[in-house]
């Protein structure tokens, strides 16, 4: 008995309204941006381009403000993070899944809690260390503590308590060792958990904005999420159309990215919702 | 002379026997399970253990990094409970997350039940994206924009209600309407979470459940209540506590729309720490602060685990 046609279109209609007041905001943002300074303000809003001037974009490029330093930092400091968290959580959730060692549990247990653990206790003591030490205003800080994940760990050590043991079981039998094994063997077949965790933790480390506030003054050396905030102050109330500019610049690689793996960023999220 | 020399070296038995243990398999084992182990260890040992005990010392401590360390004892936590804007912050951030947690799950449940039909590939692919993609972009660039939308004088919002007839509202000017500006924002940036992971749990259910219960007689409530409901609990006590972990830290929404403001009507309680430690340089009093906050989010943590036990259904 399939539903009449008339109810499919309704539904249809009212997920397109909201499907739109989710974009709405972006839609007036490159509007916003397309348009020229003094007309920024203009209301009514336009929220489909009504001009195309793209002089708030060259002055955001070219001006003083790094906005193009910025994007490189931030950079460095996403593939930073996500190379160093699927070394560290793939050796890790290995041997929490497959090799035994003595304390396993009690080690496992304590690395689990340090989900619960927000950032804002360690960060106190971490950013006087950073500061005694001389790190303000580079990009370490921002990156070596964050190069391991306890939910990493988790995610990948439940995808590797699926797979069957006869794998490693003929590895052995051939006489290949344990780092083989891993190396030859697991790793090649964990291509889809590993590609999630590298979403996961790259969407995560490219909008980090509570650390680099924290840790970095400097406008040559911000990431871009601190940068564009501190930019739109810098900018007052007088350049909306520039300030959207470079915010639009800010969002375009994410939505490309998003349009190219949106499969794997999706299923990697309900991977853990469905199994967690 | 020989025979202490002979009783200080390990025989040759004992030898062979370590030798043993350490080279066979399960040795072999053990140490590439310690190995492996390491560098993730490591570094969660020096920057996640050890700084929670530094910040346990801390607390206990005066501390502004200028002036040497003086000894408090309990006095910064005598001060984190008499102090009002303590429980302010926290009083906000509980309303906050309460408020964020059911919105972002009812809206997220209920566009995932519209969206669970046979639309085209296209059509779900397009919806799929309008949705979501307010949650993978960065908050501190979402907030830029809505600082606009909530702008009193020249704000979209406020452009439209005096359209209708209806005057602006001080959406971040007024302290009674500072958090709930937060709220709304956070709701529209989060559905698409709880929607895409709640989709997933629709589709597992078996279309023959449903289709046996209409066969029966059951209403459309009834199938939903009884039936799919349970069968999606896992999924909806996912999305609570990932949630309401990720609400009771909120910063970056709240520091860029509001800092707090106006007066403390939107401070949330990370907001509050971040202000005392590194704005009113009190490092020693801002770590009794994050302490306090440490043990409130592991209490609701072990709560809702309690709570997931008695209601949710596992097949």
């Amino acid at each position: 008995m399939k539903p009449p046609k008339i109810r499919t279109w309704a539904i249809a209609l009212l997920v397109t309204a909201f499907a739109v007041l989710m974009l709405t905001p972006f839609l007036w943002m490159v509007s916003t941006s397309l348009r020229l300074p003094k007309d920024s303000y203009k209301l009514p809003p336009s929220f489909l381009p009504t001009s195309f001037h793209f002089s708030s974009y060259i002055s955001v490029l070219s001006g003083s403000v790094p906005i193009l330093k910025m994007y490189l930092n931030s950079i460095i400091v996403t593939a930073a993070i996500v190379a160093g968290q699927l070394v560290t959580c793939s050796l890790a959730a290995y041997a929490f899944a497959r090799l035994r060692f003595p304390g396993r549990e009690a080690l496992f247990i304590i690395l689990l809690s340090g989900m619960m653990i927000p950032i804002q206790v360690t960060i106190i003591p971490m950013y006087i260390l950073f500061i005694k030490f001389g790190f303000t205003n580079t990009l370490y800080p921002l990156i070596v503590p964050m190069l391991v994940s306890c939910f990493g760990i988790f995610l990948v050590r439940q995808f590797f308590l699926t797979i069957p043991y006869d794998f490693e079981e003929s590895a052995k039998l051939e006489g290949a060792g344990v780092f083989a094994t891993f190396i030859r063997i697991i790793l090649p077949m964990s291509g889809s958990i590993l590609s999630a965790l590298a979403i996961i933790s790259g969407t995560w480390a490219w909008q980090m904005y509570f650390e680099p506030l924290i840790y970095i003054g400097d406008w040559k050396k911000m990431t871009l999420t601190v940068g564009l905030v501190s930019f739109q102050g810098y900018m007052g109330s007088g350049n909306l159309s520039t300030v959207m500019a470079g915010v639009s610049l800010a969002v375009l690689p994410v939505i490309l990215m998003f349009l190219f793996a949106q499969r794997y960023v999706i299923e990697g999220l309900t991977m853990t919702g469905l199994k967690g | 002379m020989a025979n202490l020399l002979r009783r200080r070296a390990p025989s040759s038995e004992a030898r062979s026997r370590v030798r043993a243990k350490l080279s066979s398999s399960r040795g072999r084992e053990a140490a590439a399970g310690f190995l492996f182990i390491a560098p993730a260890y490591i570094l969660y040992f020096l920057f996640m253990l050890l700084p929670i005990l530094i910040a346990t010392y801390l607390s206990l401590n005066t501390y502004d990094l200028m002036h040497p360390m003086r000894f408090a004892g309990i006095q910064n936590y005598r001060e984190v409970f008499a102090d009002p804007r303590v429980w302010i912050s926290y009083a906000n951030t509980f309303v906050f997350t309460f408020s964020v947690v059911i919105g972002i799950t009812v809206f997220g449940l209920i566009v995932a039940m519209l969206v669970n039909r046979e639309f085209s590939r296209i059509t779900n692919y397009v919806f799929r994206l309008a949705f979501f993609l307010p949650f993978i972009i960065p908050y501190a660039f979402i907030a830029i924009v809505w600082s606009q939308f909530f702008n009193t004088d020249a704000g979209i919002i406020n452009y439209y209600l005096s359209q209708v007839g209806l005057h602006g509202i001080g959406w971040l000017s007024d302290p009674h309407y500072a958090l709930l500006s937060v709220i709304l924002m956070d709701i529209w940036k989060n559905i698409g979470f709880t929607m895409v992971v709640i989709l997933a749990g629709l589709q597992s259910v078996p279309k023959e459940f449903r289709e046996a219960a209409t066969v029966d007689g059951a209403s459309y409530f009834q199938v939903f209540f009884r039936i799919i409901l349970p069968m999606i609990s896992p999924v909806i006590f996912f999305c609570f506590v990932f949630i309401t972990i990720g609400a009771m830290k909120v910063f970056d929404a709240i520091w860029i729309l509001t800092k707090g403001g106006p007066g403390d009507s939107s401070r949330s309680i990370v907001v509050f720490i971040y202000d005392t430690a590194f704005t009113s340089y009190r490092y020693g009093y801002g770590s009794a602060v994050a302490i306090t906050l440490l043990i409130v989010i592991m209490i609701l943590t072990l709560l809702q685990f309690r709570v997931a036990n008695k209601w949710v259904y596992r097949a």
